[in-house]
């Protein structure tokens, strides 16, 4: 006998049907909800884009915090922060629409003003003497008395061009550094006021906090235990010791002397106003900078010492305000390379087998050959430009007539 | 409620519960389409999000191809208006509006470039 129940199986079919449609419902909503999530993202992440084009313009004002709606519709809110950190400039963006938040802090490098340029020298008179096996590629500036090839140790000139690109003329004065620049990283050498602190073993900080500055009145040693990531600036009243383990990612180190020991690999920048010692095969990451600027009143010779085979990928830049008859030097030992830029306001000297890809600004080369010292002698040294990134930034510190910034790289 | 009737016949429901059962289908079946074609008319939009993929390649094409001039292109059955305009307070920036269409306004796309000038340094 078959027993028939109308209202019991209708029942049982709507609540099947009332489930269906329930759960019909909430993928949808689920769908809908993650849809719009990611279509805000992507807006959030378009505008943080577009504020970043902003901040690389140099009318946006350093040191200053700006909230602003990009488009003027009232949905495009974004808050801009611009300030200086070392040689290079720091974006911060956060991008932000109901509860979810875009953040970016970038580096912000300067376009070159003279991409081409490959060596400028400044104009005293005398003229630059090429020798063995060097080569130079790219628009040179060069005193009126211009290139000649040259015999030393009774080796002469190899080739046959002398410089393969343009020759232009230089002035007699070297061109001038951004002053605003100069001004804040002398401000970060005075460090007069600040009190003493431990170093701890590990040091992290992001950019989108003040800065974490740790000073020492003595000597400090960053052993290779120790590790420091970001929005970090070590100072020392004397001298800071770099040893080769260290973990060191763009950190600012602040101190009269500074020294790298060999092998250490990392990404720093360095500021110091009585010298730099970098050791052998060092591996300096991009972007990283060494810079020296000399005290007024020292009486003593500043400048950068670079080792053996070690490569630099950034700039190297040394500087006195009033020309001295002690001017900074930079000089570059055997096989090292500079993926970068070499400005010095005195002498670089460049001995055998370096090799610049890029460019090197001073007012007087040097060279050292056995135990003489030859001015204004290029003797197998490589200077080549064409071996630079296309996407290579510089600092504004050496480009003060750039108009807009580029996107260095990504920070934390 | 039901009727009992011997002899090997079936037992069946009454007439009102037939009707009860109807109407409860009726009603649970007429919930379920509206809930099916409002899931449908408003969750994921596939003509939209197509829109979406097409505006963000036309404007990326663009960008890249250093265009900075008022266009209006067709592709996929979709109209795409570009306009772009100066930025009067940021100096060597340009607002791109990029407008996907089809009979409806179905995306748009703002961001910020930078003009001609400036992009080629």
């Amino acid at each position: 006998m078959i027993r028939s129940s109308a209202l019991y199986i209708s029942l049982i079919i709507s609540i099947l049907i009332v489930l269906v449609c329930g759960s019909m419902l909430l993928i949808g909503y689920t769908y809908k909800m993650e849809e719009r999530k990611y279509e805000r993202m992507d807006l959030l992440n378009r505008n943080a884009g577009s504020a970043k084009l902003i901040l690389m313009g140099d009318d946006f004002i350093k040191d200053s915090v700006q909230r602003t709606d990009l488009f003027g519709n009232g949905d495009d809110s974004v808050l801009l922060e611009k300030r200086q950190w070392g040689a290079y400039e720091l974006g911060l963006v956060k991008s932000y629409a109901n509860t979810d938040t875009v953040k970016n802090a970038f580096l912000i490098g300067a376009l070159l003003t003279d991409t081409l340029k490959v060596l400028y020298l400044t104009d005293e008179d005398r003229p630059v003497s090429i020798s063995g096996k060097s080569k130079i590629s790219g628009t040179a500036y060069l005193p009126k008395s211009g290139i000649r090839a040259a015999y030393v140790d009774g080796t002469g000139y190899e080739d046959r061009t002398l410089i393969y690109g343009a020759i232009k003329d230089s002035e007699r004065m070297m061109p001038l550094p951004d002053k605003a620049m100069l001004k804040y990283l002398n401000a970060l050498l005075e460090t007069e006021n600040l009190a003493e602190e431990v170093l701890p073993d590990t040091l992290s900080n992001s950019f989108f906090y003040a800065v974490k500055r740790i000073h020492q009145h003595r000597e400090t040693v960053i052993s290779e235990r120790f590790k420091a990531h970001g929005n970090v600036i070590i100072s020392s009243d004397s001298l800071i010791e770099v040893i080769a383990g260290s973990m060191l990612d763009q950190v600012i180190l602040v101190a009269p002397q500074v020294r790298i020991r060999t092998g250490f690999k990392g990404r720093l920048q360095v500021i110091a106003s009585d010298s730099i010692v970098v050791g052998d095969s060092v591996k300096l990451a991009y972007p990283s900078a060494l810079m020296v600027l000399k005290n007024d009143t020292a009486e003593f010779q500043a400048g950068i010492k670079i080792g053996k085979n070690t490569e630099i990928r950034g700039q190297l830049f040394a500087w006195e305000k009033a020309k001295t008859l002690l001017m900074p030097i930079i000089s570059l030992d055997a096989g090292t390379v500079i993926k970068g830029e070499v400005w010095c306001k005195g002498y670089v000297a460049l001995n055998k087998t370096v090799r610049i890809h890029g460019s090197v600004s001073a007012i007087r080369l040097m060279a050292k050959v056995s135990s003489a010292i030859y001015e204004n002698y290029l003797i197998d040294v490589v200077l080549d430009k064409t071996r630079r990134s296309r996407y290579y930034l510089s600092s504004r510190l050496m480009n003060m007539e750039t108009k807009r910034g580029g996107l260095l790289c990504k920070v934390n | 409620m039901q009727s009992k009737l011997r002899g090997g016949m079936i037992r069946s429901a009454t007439i009102i519960e037939t009707v009860v059962a109807m109407l409860l289908l009726l009603i649970t079946f007429s919930a379920g389409m509206v809930v099916f074609l409002r899931v449908t008319s408003t969750g994921v939009n596939d003509q939209r999000s197509r829109a979406k993929n097409l505006t963000e390649l036309v404007a990326d094409s663009l960008s890249a191809t250093r265009n900075r001039e008022d266009l209006r292109l067709e592709r996929a059955g979709l109209q795409f208006q570009i306009s772009y305009k100066a930025d009067p307070e940021r100096r060597g920036l340009i607002i791109m509006k990029v407008s996907a269409t089809d009979s409806t306004n179905l995306y748009e796309y703002t961001k910020f470039l930078m003009t001609d000038e400036e992009a080629k340094d």
